[in-house]
């Protein structure tokens, strides 16, 4: 996901009033979304962009992911988007200032791809969808503990310290 | 094994002194390899920046040239506001 902004780096051109600035929005949605909710909110915004004289290039989902930290409401899974977009000064307060107002969406972060673009050379690209990180990330553990004790007793320490995980959680929540 | 760090005005001294005699002289790794690109879509790569408790490696550690370790120090800073990257791993 990430070497597709950097391999279509147009050639550089002074700032005119023929040039639009290029902007890459991400945004994080809650994890419990339906595909369907996750495409309308890219057609608001798609809409938000094009009443505000910009120009979407291309939606990227990159699907429900892992969070580095539990973020909104103690989740830590998120569906990410990744819109990159043209436009000129004040869309992206605009599309901020819609984000900030959607329910669903947890965080956002804008940032200027490029300060000049002549709009014909970034032409529209179809949205790209990614499946995101699998659900159940660890391997069914009841083929393995069949084995011996060792694989069991692992297995309970394990549970023990997500007991422990989510006792600091709580205690998060009552400061 | 001379950089741009350029110790050639210097008067010359014995590598041994200058390294402490320790180890192989460090390489920025985005100096070496052009093709890579720091990103902050790209936890993956930021992620050798930084230490088990998510902190920022300095460069006089992980060897980066001065500009690079600028970029990777941003890029790690944008990955961290979108939840890609941990701020710390311990949540007191």
């Amino acid at each position: 996901m990430s070497e597709n902004v950097a391999a279509a780096r147009p050639q550089k051109v002074a700032p005119t009033s023929q040039t639009l600035r290029e902007y890459e929005t991400i945004y994080l949605l809650r994890q419990d979304l339906t595909p369907e909710q996750v495409d309308r909110i890219k057609e608001r915004l798609r809409g938000i962009i094009d009443r505000n004289g910009g120009r979407v290039i291309r939606f990227t989902t990159w699907g429900k992911k892992k969070t580095a930290f539990p973020v909104g409401n103690k989740e830590n899974r998120a569906i990410y988007v990744h819109v990159l977009y043209l436009g000129k000064g004040g869309l992206v307060a605009e599309v901020e200032r819609n984000l900030r107002n959607f329910e669903e969406v947890l965080k956002f972060q804008t940032l200027k791809v490029s300060d000049a673009v002549l709009p014909e050379t970034r032409p529209t690209e179809e949205d790209v969808v990614f499946e995101g990180d699998r659900e159940d990330e660890r391997p069914a553990r009841d083929a393995q503990s069949e084995g011996g004790e060792e694989a069991e007793a692992s297995g309970a320490e394990e549970e023990a310290q997500e007991e422990g995980d989510s006792e600091d959680a709580s205690e998060e929540s009552g400061d | 094994m001379s950089t741009k760090t350029g110790g050639s005005t210097r008067a010359p001294v014995p590598a041994a002194f200058g390294r402490r005699g320790f180890g192989r002289k460090k390489v920025c790794r985005f100096c070496a390899d052009k093709t890579a690109v720091i990103d902050h879509k790209d936890p993956a790569t930021l992620k050798l920046f930084m230490t088990e408790r998510a902190k920022i490696i300095p460069r006089r550690i992980s060897g980066n040239c001065a500009y690079h370790q600028r970029q990777v120090a941003r890029a790690i800073k944008r990955a961290r506001q979108l939840a890609l990257l941990p701020y710390t791993v311990t949540h007191t």
